[in-house]
């Protein structure tokens, strides 16, 4: 088993080893009100993009009493056309107000031509993809004055000339740009089984050294005559099978921030915060084994 | 086939054939499908799954900024126009708030509306709305401020005034505010809204955290447009006077004082060209 002291991690100094959960609008008040021992609170950069108005106020508030992470759905690091400085910038300006603990991005892409479809969207793992997203994640890094996390991509197909797996990718790009890794264990899992691979081998091929942060969320199954894809929808409870796979993940990597996120259809405050509860159980547990 | 003999995509060719095929499901390329490895489903069925991903998300991006269109037109024709909208004017940021300020045009232009004439007003100010929420906060003045600013008479012509920037004016031959608040509210189908009781000029605005419509007349509203504009008061007065010639201008602007509008004053740098055919203003009452 592999325990890493925690100013080994990359720039994890304010998110705790401990679960947390996505902070949406439709919790700020019972948020503000309630005030949950969770560890910290994750929010998507781009919901901030707002110059203000209520996201401030409530982010304010509430940085005040949590470590807050920010995680990016919309700089389109994998696309081919030119970064847009201006989102890059308004990134920066939101570290500067509210110093983030992570921050953190997609293995994906966005845009192309100018047109954005503000999805995570899949791509070859080649030499020429992986130059590519070094290169990217490192001017990212060099604007932003920090190292970013990138996260692995639920995908719903894969490509016949692949040069790389996609763990091979990530690791030779957390290494190589000096980024870290952001662990969706129920990306993984949905990509297993959309695509027929072990997710305990993958979370085992994964370079525990990079590993800063792990996203647990739920996911649907949508059924055809001739199969099923699982589609990464944010609108459940954390499935069995993916608390299995991050008790393993955990076991292997040590207690390692983790998120509770939920965009769609939210339940009450009060289930996020138990399913963080569980996530907080389990890495007691791998302490107290280790102990 | 050995690889090296394939003709393999570069990077950005396969992002454009991707994209052509999630805009419009004809035009898969071959290269595009023969890349896709299929597991038991073809490429088709797994492309399809990132085209229903994409317009389920802007569609809610459109539907969380124009939720009165969507309650006055039902989902299922809302669904319509917004994958139009996307079609026609996709997408072109990463921040997603930006998306959807050409609805109102979409909405004009289609001859399925032309019985709801109101429609595209209400995307207007639903527009509005969205960017007055996420506008920058500032700090409202009182008119004491002005009085101990010392501001020598011969000078008031020339004042700016600084607007909320959390502010919009729209005008509509509709009574949309009733419109809105109809459609917003939860259904009771009893109820009934006349929709030719005339037209409305509003201030979308936020302050303190609260949304707000202010209604103005028609000589107010082209008096607050100047000042959100950055004009002068003597070209703020003269744009209320070609509406109304018995414009109130202290009673206007004092009103703009109450209803915190007014973060700031400055002075305009070339005073002198506005002040000698404009009347003096009394800001002392």
């Amino acid at each position: 088993m592999n325990f890493m002291s925690d100013d080994m991690k990359h720039s994890s100094v304010s998110i705790p080893a401990s679960a947390g959960i996505g902070l949406r609008g439709e919790h700020y008040v019972s948020m503000d009100d309630e005030r949950p021992a969770v560890g910290w609170l994750e929010v998507h950069t781009e919901n901030y993009f707002g110059r203000g108005g209520l996201p401030h106020h409530y982010l304010k508030r509430l940085r005040a009493h949590y470590p807050v992470s920010f995680h990016g759905v919309g700089l389109s690091l994998g696309s081919t056309d030119p970064i847009h400085e201006n989102h890059l910038a308004r990134i920066a300006e939101l570290i500067d107000e509210y110093a983030p603990g992570l921050i953190s991005e997609h293995l994906s892409w966005s845009s192309v031509d100018g047109i954005f479809m503000n999805d995570l969207l899949p791509f070859p793992y080649t030499k020429e993809s992986l130059d590519h997203l070094i290169a990217r994640v490192q001017h990212t890094q060099d604007v932003l004055k920090r190292s970013i996390l990138m996260e692995n991509p639920s995908t719903y197909l894969t490509f016949e000339e692949q040069e790389f797996t996609e763990t091979d990718f990530l690791n030779t790009l957390a290494m190589r740009s000096g980024s870290g890794i952001l662990l969706d264990v129920n990306n993984v899992y949905v990509c297993a089984r959309n695509h027929g691979f072990d997710p305990y081998a993958y979370i085992d091929r994964i370079n525990a050294d990079h590993v800063c942060e792990i996203h647990l969320a739920g996911h649907v199954e949508n059924r055809f005559d001739d199969g099923s894809l699982l589609i990464d929808s944010h609108n459940q409870p954390v499935s069995d099978d993916v608390w299995s796979l991050y008790r393993h993940a955990i076991n292997r990597l040590g207690p390692v921030p983790s998120l509770i996120e939920w965009d769609v259809d939210l339940p009450d405050l009060e289930v996020l915060v138990e399913h963080a509860c569980r996530a907080d159980a389990i890495m007691d547990e791998v302490r107290a084994n280790a102990a | 086939m050995p690889l090296w003999m394939k003709s393999v995509q570069t990077l950005r060719e396969f992002q454009q054939s991707f994209r052509r095929a999630l805009f419009d499901p004809t035009s898969t390329s071959p290269a595009l499908r023969d890349q896709i490895v299929t597991h038991g489903l073809p490429a088709e069925r797994r492309l399809n799954v990132y085209r229903n991903n994409m317009i389920a998300s802007l569609t809610e991006s459109l539907k969380a900024t124009y939720p009165a269109v969507v309650k006055i037109v039902g989902d299922d024709f809302f669904k319509m126009l917004a994958r139009r909208y996307i079609e026609s004017s996709p997408s072109t940021c990463g921040d997603l708030h930006t998306f959807g300020d050409n609805f109102d045009k979409l909405v004009d232009s289609l001859p399925e509306t032309r019985s709801l004439p109101y429609l595209a007003d209400i995307a207007r100010l639903e527009w509005g709305y969205h960017i007055v929420f996420h506008a920058v906060e500032d700090n409202p003045i009182t008119l004491d401020a002005l009085a101990e600013a010392d501001i020598e008479p011969d000078q008031y012509d020339s004042i700016r005034f600084h607007f909320h920037p959390a502010s919009m004016a729209i005008s509509s031959r509709y009574p949309i505010t009733n419109i809105w608040r109809f459609a917003i509210n939860e259904a009771d189908d009893d109820r009934t809204l006349d929709i030719d009781t005339g037209g409305e000029n509003v201030l979308v605005a936020r302050r303190d955290n609260e949304m707000e419509f202010q209604n103005m007349g028609d000589a107010e509203y082209r008096f607050v447009q100047s000042m959100i504009s950055g004009l002068s008061l003597a070209e703020c007065f003269a744009a209320g006077c070609e509406v109304n010639t018995e414009f109130d201008l202290s009673n206007a602007l004092s009103q703009q004082f109450l209803r915190h509008n007014i973060t700031g004053f400055s002075l305009c740098d070339a005073p002198d060209a506005l002040s000698s055919q404009q009347p003096t203003n009394n800001l002392s009452q």
